[in-house]
């Protein structure tokens, strides 16, 4: 029987996704439900004076309204859950609404809850606000520098964290090395733009107690968790239901005040009470991404071995310390300072800085694309420098395929690479010698074509959980299955992960049904609602289908192997004595005596005549915790021809290899690396959140911030190369971020390349016409 | 965000006749645009009602409007704090009205504004060349009208 695995077999949630039949959080209606709407900060730093609300609580349609005051005995606040150790971490209150101070553009200050939504919204203008303005700071580094307005008492000079990570001697490599080169990056701040903003539906029975909330999350069993702490209810009244989650990117893992809230009104009211975003205040108050100023170096020998790299990093959080934040600029930023590469002494100093902006967390990569485009950035200089080409350069020091499990000066270790083969498959396919004679022939013709190579790994599948628990996150990172089989044969498998875009709901449907050798019709995944579902940590990190893709093997192969039992006990034959073959455990040698799956499924079900000892049913759980995160890798050629005249990039080719080890669904991968590509390609070329120095949002609508569009893209051509894992039954590695992870680098030092006739070394993206070309006019000498 | 915006007409008014239509708050109100009403709740004090538009943004503002530094007939400020839905706005203003002789005058005017939330975060491509345009105008037509000779 053909297996299921590494067929690129159609996602079967697109039919109800794109014909309007999926439920999502604001399609949730419950009777009596009401409505609530936030009234938000218009200044970015300021002391809250007096919030009256006499006249929006007398307005028609206004069933409440409630203030910081009225609330912060009964809620507690935001609580950040990762508490990276070591780094002298401060994470002062985050109250759910402001109560003596706001400290960025949209952070909340009442919640009015109403018969319909207009009439919610209308109250919010009735609500006299008295603000004393402080200064505000959006900068990072600047907020970090003596003399800058502070946010918190608690957080003196706003330096919320001091990490550091080394290996080696750095100081000595410097200090020897023939080549050193440096340079300062700014990462720009992104808006997460998933296509469906957030979203919170509460609805808490006075009865049993219990509080059921349905909200746009990717994780439905830490916002339980979340909740249980900010509403002081037990975790086991709080039932939390994601739905259809319409992208996340990671802006839908933390907690955020607005389904504390909620869920508060619901309890005090009575009734469901539902809040959704709109894009403006999605903008405004959803986590934002990046906002890095760095400061690298890089040293090495004059023929290509890189010897140190050394940093220090203003990571930007933003107002407050959202639920992951502190782990993003650390963990999962500063630990793969190596990258693919043998670079044997390393240092970073990061600092995570509070400043007046909305609060900073993961987005799609989370610290790991910032890792790779600094050390991607710096060889490219560094290859410049010593007048050698980028390729032969990353080449000389890619840790060998043979070195693996191969542990790097941050301390970490690899579980599987071949990079060269990466590379090699990558340059072949651009035809590298290629297309550097055309950029040879276009120079003289004064035409500026470019070439960018980045060689990536990058550290996913997150991750053993007595890792999780040594770095201070707050929580485990194992997850979890029931596979449940029904009498008629056919198969649920409810999970702790939650799909929200990445065809989960597809691919684990084949794991399952190549398992049992039935049709992938017969079998349907389960998630996203914690009643149904056993505990698990969620979707981001690239971790579903390394971690909770395991459990669903695993249960599956517990579901077999007392299926084999029984199978046993009806064919009068020894377990030892059968085999599973087409779908039937069949007794060696007599290939017609044999029991099918659907048999089996109906023998346990009905229970009529069991082997001893075996209780009836047939179902498993699983809870799977990897043995070490796995770590993707490949290499993204990107070709650009660059006008000098308008500073505008045009791609001509965009080529990524990745290996994420064996591929359950082919097109699944594919699309995975389609969209991050774009993604990146995004942060690249136009994407920016903008404030200005009083820490206004200048980009708030989606008609001031450039998310990419499909004809601004090129063609993205992939192809792969496998190396199996061996810290999960499936071998795979995660394939969710590396596009993210891998263009941006990429794309921006193509352009590099192709101005460096020009002398421009570097460009801080996004690299829009006017910044290439004023970097042109720099670099010529003129002014901008 | 912050924009600031001066400006220097000459009127065909000596200072006392500016002097007398710049605290005329309903005369003042005649030549703005966009303002719906005005209520004085006294000589220094008023609460204006005043439509604003940027981009695809339409908003009506509420605003305290507050005279101070009031040194007749030469200069004096005028504050001007309010708020639309999910907005807000301060204008500081500073007037100085100097003589142009034999029978003329020159207004010499200085404002600026501090826009925040969703129009600063919906309109901020277009906003300064917006307000730029309404403060001018404003500011020009007063002086114009001002100067008309059958104005009472």
């Amino acid at each position: 029987m053909a297996t299921l695995f590494g067929s690129g077999i159609k996602r079967r949630e697109d039919p109800r996704l794109i014909t309007g039949k999926a439920t999502y959080t604001d399609d949730v209606k419950l009777p009596g439900l009401l409505y609530a709407a936030m009234l938000r900060s218009t200044y970015a730093h300021a002391k809250l004076n007096q919030v009256d609300v006499a006249k929006a609580r007398k307005a028609a349609g206004v069933v409440a309204v409630y203030t910081g005051a009225d609330v912060k005995d009964k809620l507690n606040t935001v609580p950040c859950a990762w508490n990276v150790p070591n780094c002298d971490l401060k994470v002062p209150p985050h109250p759910v609404l402001a109560v003596d101070k706001v400290r960025y553009v949209g952070d909340g200050i009442a919640m009015v809850v109403a018969e319909s939504r207009a009439a919610a919204r209308d109250a919010l203008d009735l609500i006299d606000v008295d603000y004393d303005a402080l200064d505000a700071v959006v900068d990072p580094e600047k907020a970090a520098a003596k003399g800058a307005p502070e946010l918190h008492k608690e957080v003196p000079g706003n330096i919320a964290f001091t990490w550091k990570v080394a290996g080696g001697d750095t100081g000595k490599a410097f200090a020897e090395a023939a080549v050193r080169v440096e340079q300062r990056i700014v990462h720009n701040r992104l808006l997460p733009t998933a296509m469906e903003p957030r979203a919170t539906c509460a609805s808490y029975n006075a009865g049993t107690g219990q509080l059921t909330c349905w909200i746009t999350s990717q994780n439905p069993h830490i916002h339980r968790f979340l909740l249980s702490v900010m509403t002081k209810l037990p975790e086991h009244r709080i039932r939390v239901i994601a739905p259809e989650v319409g992208g996340g990117f990671g802006s839908k893992i933390p907690g955020y005040p607005d389904e504390a809230l909620v869920s508060f009104a619901s309890m005090e009211l009575g009734r469901p009470v539902k809040w959704t975003e709109d894009r403006s205040e999605n903008y405004k108050v959803t986590i934002h991404g990046r906002d890095h100023v760095e400061y690298v170096e890089l040293c090495g020998t004059k023929d290509g071995t890189i010897t140190g790299l050394r940093t220090r990093v203003y990571a930007g959080l933003g107002g407050y310390a959202s639920t992951a934040a502190p782990g993003i600029p650390t963990i999962l930023h500063g630990l793969m300072y190596s990258g693919p590469y043998t670079i044997p002494n390393i240092e970073g100093t990061i600092y995570g800085v509070y400043t007046t902006t909305t609060p900073v967390d993961a987005y799609r990569g989370a610290g790991r694309p910032e890792a790779t485009f600094l050390l991607e950035r710096m060889i490219d200089l560094y290859a410049r420098q010593i007048g050698m080409d980028p390729v032969d350069v990353r080449r000389k020091n890619l840790i060998p395929k043979d070195k693996f499990p191969y542990t790097v000066a941050t301390g970490i270790t690899y579980d599987s690479g071949n990079y060269q083969g990466a590379l090699d498959k990558a340059l072949q396919l651009i035809d590298y010698k290629k297309v550097r004679a055309e950029q040879a022939k276009a120079r003289k013709e004064k035409r500026y074509l470019g070439i960018g190579v980045t060689t990536y790994c990058e550290i996913c599948g997150l991750g053993p959980s007595q890792v999780a628990g040594a770095v201070g996150f707050g929580g485990g990172l194992y997850d979890s299955a029931i596979v449940r089989v029904y009498p008629t044969g056919v198969v649920r498998a409810y999970i702790g992960g939650k799909p929200h875009g990445q065809g989960e709901e597809t691919t684990f449907a084949q794991i399952v049904a190549d398992e049992f050798g039935i049709p992938v019709e017969n079998v349907e995944v389960v998630a996203g609602d914690t009643e149904a579902t056993p505990q698990g940590w969620g979707t981001y990190g690239s971790r579903t289908t390394a971690v909770c893709g395991s459990a669903v093997k695993v249960a599956a192969q517990r579901v077999k192997e007392k299926a084999k039992k029984i199978a046993a006990h009806l064919l009068e034959a020894s377990e030892a004595d059968l085999e599973w073959k087409e779908g039937k455990f069949v007794v060696k040698g007599s290939p017609d005596k044999g029991k099918s799956f659907g048999d089996l499924a109906l023998m346990a079900n009905v229970a009529w005549n069991m082997p001893p000892g075996v209780e009836p049913g047939l179902e498993a759980t699983a809870f799977f915790d990897p043995s070490n995160f796995v770590y993707p890798f490949g290499t993204h050629i990107c070709t650009v021809e660059v006008d000098v005249e308008t500073g505008e990039v045009k791609i001509l080719r965009y080529v990524a290899v990745d290996d994420c080890g064996p591929q359950i669904n082919p097109m699944i991968v594919e699309g995975q690396v389609h969209g991050g590509v774009i993604q990146g390609l995004g942060e690249a070329l136009q994407e920016m959140a903008v404030y200005d120095e009083d820490g206004q949002l200048l980009t708030g609508t989606m008609m001031d911030y450039a998310v990419p569009k499909a004809s601004q893209m090129p063609k993205v051509e992939t192809a792969h190369t496998v190396t199996p894992s061996p810290v999960n039954p499936l071998g795979v590695k995660g394939v969710g971020e590396t596009g993210t992870i891998a263009s941006v680098p990429t794309l921006v030092n193509a352009v590099c390349d192709a101005l460096a006739p020009l002398g421009v070394t570097h460009i801080d993206k996004p690299l829009t016409p006017a910044r290439v070309w004023a970097a042109i006019q720099q670099a010529k000498g003129g002014t901008p | 965000m912050r924009l600031d915006f001066a400006g220097a007409p000459e009127i065909a008014a000596p200072p006392d006749v500016v002097w007398k239509r710049l605290l005329d708050h309903e005369f003042v109100a005649s030549v703005a645009p966009g303002v719906e009403s005005v209520q004085a709740v006294d000589d220094r004090h008023f609460k204006v009602v005043s439509g604003f538009g940027v981009g695809t943004v339409k908003l009506t503002f509420q605003l305290d409007v507050e005279l101070s530094d009031v040194q007749p007939p030469r200069s004096l400020k005028m504050s001007a704090r309010g708020k639309a839905p999910g907005s807000g706005v301060d204008v500081r203003t500073t007037l100085e009205i100097e003589p142009v002789p034999p029978n003329r005058s020159r207004l010499k005017w200085q404002a600026s504004s501090e826009v925040r939330g969703t129009v600063a975060s919906v309109g901020a491509r277009l906003l300064k060349g917006t307000a730029k345009k309404l403060t001018e105008t404003f500011w020009d037509k007063f002086a114009a009208r001002v100067g008309e000779k059958d104005t009472t």
